[in-house]
C-alpha cells in the first residue's frame, strides 16, 4: 500500500505523474500502423530490342584461390556493380566484401568494401566474419548494402549491418546494425534483395538460423532502421533464404529454399496484405536439392525463377517461368551446367538474378568445389569463381519457343 | 561521434557488470570486507581485457555476446553489483522479487518464441499494438499501488529512453528487458523458492558439518 508519510511525496508524485504521461505516449507511439502497408507498383518499361543476349564472364580474376560467395547485383549508370564475399574459409576471421564493375564488356576494378576489422571499428563490437552481401538500390537514390555479420561463431550468431553508398558504390558509409531480434540481437541473415514499399519503407526477406531455421520478413524504415517483421510460412519451419516477387499492392509470392528434412522442392509461399501475413509453405513442382533460389518478376505477368534443377545436388543453374500461381513452371533452360563439364569437382550454389534494365537479366552466382575437394590436398587443382551470366527478354522466349 | 562513443560505453555495461559480478560474488566466499570485493572485482574487470582467447580479450567476447542492457535490466543488474559487493540479502525485499518474478515471466513469454522454439514470434508486439503498453501500464499501476518506487522509476526510464528513441532499436521490449536480466531473474526466483522451503539452507549446512565435527 502507498505509504505517503514515509515516501517522499513530491517524488512520488513526479513518479505518478510521469508513469501517467508516458503510458499516453507510449499508447500514441505504438498505434497500429501495418494496416497501411503496401508493395510499391513499378510498371515494367516496354522492351522493345529484339536482342538475343546470352553471354557467360567471370566477375573475379582468374585463378581465384580463396574462398568466395553469395553475390549480388545492382544497376549503376555505368553498367553494373557486384558485391560478395571472400575469404581464407568460410567464416573466416580474413573475409571480406569485395565488389567489381561490369562495363557491359568486361568485369574491372575488384575492391574491397568492408572486413572484420573495419567493421569492429564502426560497431564497436567484436566481428569474428562477414557473410551474404545484397546490394540495392533505396528509392532516395542511394546504394544499400546489408550483409550478415557473426559476432561469436558460426552463422547462428549473426547479426545484419547496413551500409549506404551516394555515389553508387564509390565510397560508403559506416556500417549501422539492424535490429531484429529479442535475444541479443541474433540471428537473422541476408540472401535476397528486399522489395520497394509504400512511405519509404523496405520488406527485407531475411532467415533465422539460431535452433530453427525459417524465412522473415523485416520492414524497414528510411533511416535504415527494423520497424516491424514476420515470419513467413505461416510460422513453419519450412526453409530459408527467402526471396520475394511483388504481384501487386497486397498480393507477393516468396520462394524459399528447402531444409534437409523437407520435401525436395523449393517451397512457396503467399501473402495477400502486402507482407503482414504469409500462408502455410507448399511446395512446388521444382526439385530442390537445399540449394537457394533466386526469383524476379517476368514481363509483369510471371515470374523467372533461377534454381538448381535437381533434388539431390546443386551441379546446375537452371531458369523457369511460372504465373504468380507458381504451380505451373516452363523450363527456361539450363544456364550453367557443371555435370556436363570435364570433371564433377564443382558444385554451382547461390543464384541472384535481377532485371537490370527492361528485358536484360543479369544472374550471378557461385561456383565452388564440392566438400571432397575442399580440403588443401586440392588447393591447387580447384579454382573458384563469381560467375556471371546476362540473359535478354528475347532469349527466354525464344528458349520458351523451343520446349513449346 | 558522441553518440558513437556513448554506443561503444553502453554495450560495455552488461559485460562489465557480469565480470565485476562474477569476481565479487567469488572473493565473498573468503572475504567480508566490501572494499576487498570491490577491489577483486575491478581487477576482474581489469583481467579480462587484457586475457584473450583466439586473438580478442574476454571483455570483448563477453561484450559481443551479451551487448547492452535494457535500461530496467540495467538497473536490475546494479542490485546484484551491491549484492556481489556488500552480501546485502535483497530476498526478503518485496520489491526485489516483484522485479524477479516480473522479468522471469516476461522472458518466458519473449525468449521462446524469439529464438525459434515456437512458431510465434511475441517479439513483434514490440513494434506496434496496444497489448504490451497496456501490460506495463497494469504493473506499472501495481508498482505506484504497492510504493516500489525504484521498480517505477525504473520502467519510466525504459519508457523515455523508447518515446525518444534513444536506443538502436525500435522494439519496446529492448527497452523493457534483456536475457542477462532474465537469466538474473530466473536465478533469482529459484533462490527465493529455495529459501522459501529451506529457509537459510547455506547456515543449516554449516550447522549440518559443526555437528558433525562435534560428534566425531
Amino acid at each position: 500500500m502507498i505509504n505517503w508519510r514515509e515516501n517522499n511525496t513530491w517524488i512520488a508524485t513526479i513518479l505518478v505523474a510521469l508513469s501517467i504521461t508516458m503510458i499516453i505516449l507510449i499508447l500514441i507511439k505504438m498505434a497500429p500502423t501495418s494496416q497501411t502497408w503496401s508493395f510499391a507498383q513499378h510498371v515494367q518499361a516496354q522492351d522493345d530490342s529484339t536482342r538475343t543476349i546470352f553471354e557467360t564472364l567471370d566477375v573475379n580474376p582468374k585463378g581465384e584461390k580463396r574462398f568466395m560467395h553469395a553475390a549480388s547485383v545492382v544497376k549503376i549508370p555505368e553498367g553494373i556493380i557486384a558485391v560478395w564475399y571472400s575469404g581464407t574459409y568460410e567464416g573466416s576471421r580474413d573475409a571480406e566484401i569485395a565488389s567489381s564493375r561490369f562495363d557491359g564488356k568486361n568485369w574491372h576494378g575488384m575492391s574491397p568494401i568492408a572486413n572484420s576489422d573495419s567493421l569492429e571499428d564502426e560497431i564497436g563490437l567484436h566481428v569474428k566474419s562477414v557473410a551474404n552481401p545484397v546490394v540495392f538500390r533505396h528509392e532516395n537514390g542511394e546504394l544499400w548494402l546489408v550483409f550478415a555479420v557473426s559476432r561469436l561463431s558460426g552463422w547462428a550468431t549473426c547479426e545484419i549491418l547496413l551500409k549506404r553508398s551516394r555515389d553508387d558504390g564509390k565510397t560508403w558509409s559506416p556500417a549501422t546494425r539492424l535490429y531484429a531480434s529479442a535475444f541479443a540481437n541474433i540471428s537473422h541473415l541476408t540472401k535476397s534483395p528486399p522489395v520497394q514499399m509504400n512511405a519509404g519503407l523496405i520488406g527485407l526477406p531475411v532467415y533465422h538460423e539460431f535452433l530453427a531455421k525459417y524465412p522473415v520478413f523485416l520492414i524497414i524504415d528510411s533511416s535504415g532502421r527494423v520497424v516491424d517483421k514476420r515470419r513467413m510460412g505461416e510460422g513453419g519451419y519450412v526453409g530459408f533464404q527467402p526471396t520475394i516477387v511483388t504481384k501487386n499492392e497486397k498480393s507477393a509470392v516468396a520462394f524459399f529454399r528447402r531444409l534437409r528434412d523437407n520435401t525436395a522442392s523449393v517451397m512457396m509461399t503467399k501473402t495477400e496484405d502486402a507482407g503482414q501475413t504469409w500462408s502455410s509453405a507448399v511446395p512446388t513442382n521444382l526439385p530442390n536439392p537445399g540449394g537457394a533460389v533466386s526469383a524476379v518478376r517476368f514481363e509483369n505477368d510471371q515470374i523467372l525463377l533461377a534454381f538448381n534443377d535437381d533434388p539431390e545436388f546443386e551441379n546446375n543453374i537452371t531458369l523457369a517461368v511460372s504465373d504468380f500461381e507458381g504451380l505451373s513452371w516452363r523450363r527456361v533452360g539450363i544456364v550453367a551446367d557443371e555435370a556436363s563439364e570435364k570433371s564433377e569437382k564443382y558444385k554451382l550454389t547461390y543464384p541472384f538474378l535481377l532485371e537490370t534494365q527492361p528485358g536484360l537479366f543479369d544472374l550471378v552466382f557461385t561456383k565452388s568445389p564440392k566438400r571432397r575437394f575442399n580440403s588443401p590436398k586440392f588447393k591447387d587443382q580447384v579454382e573458384r569463381a563469381i560467375r556471371h551470366v546476362r540473359i535478354s527478354n528475347e532469349w527466354i522466349n525464344s528458349q520458351l519457343n523451343k520446349v513449346q | 561521434m558522441i553518440s558513437q562513443y556513448l554506443d561503444f560505453l553502453l554495450n560495455r555495461t552488461g559485460s562489465t557488470a557480469l565480470i565485476f559480478i562474477a569476481f565479487a560474488g567469488l572473493a565473498a566466499w573468503f572475504t567480508a570486507s566490501t572494499k576487498l570485493r570491490i577491489a577483486i572485482g575491478l581487477l576482474g574487470i581489469l583481467f579480462s581485457t587484457f586475457y584473450e582467447i583466439s586473438d580478442e580479450a574476454v571483455f570483448e567476447w563477453l561484450t559481443s555476446a551479451v551487448q547492452r542492457p535494457s535500461p530496467t535490466g540495467f538497473i536490475f543488474l546494479i542490485i546484484f553489483v551491491i549484492n556481489a559487493a556488500t552480501s546485502h540479502d535483497f530476498k526478503p525485499n518485496s520489491e526485489f522479487r516483484f522485479a524477479a518474478y516480473t522479468f522471469s515471466a516476461a522472458g518466458l513469454i519473449l525468449y521462446p518464441g524469439a529464438v525459434g522454439f515456437l512458431s510465434f514470434d511475441p517479439y513483434v508486439y514490440g513494434y506496434s499494438g496496444y497489448l504490451l503498453p497496456s501490460t506495463i501500464a497494469v504493473l506499472l499501476g501495481y508498482s505506484i499501488y504497492k510504493g516500489y518506487w525504484i521498480s517505477t522509476a525504473a520502467i519510466n526510464l525504459g519508457l523515455c529512453m523508447y518515446v525518444l528513441e534513444m536506443g538502436p532499436s525500435l522494439n519496446f521490449w529492448d527497452y523493457m528487458i534483456d536475457p542477462i536480466a532474465w537469466v538474473f531473474a530466473i536465478a533469482s526466483c529459484i533462490a527465493i523458492l529455495i529459501y522459501w522451503v529451506v529457509p537459510n539452507p547455506f547456515g543449516r549446512i554449516r550447522n549440518i558439518k559443526i555437528s558433525q565435527k562435534q560428534l566425531s
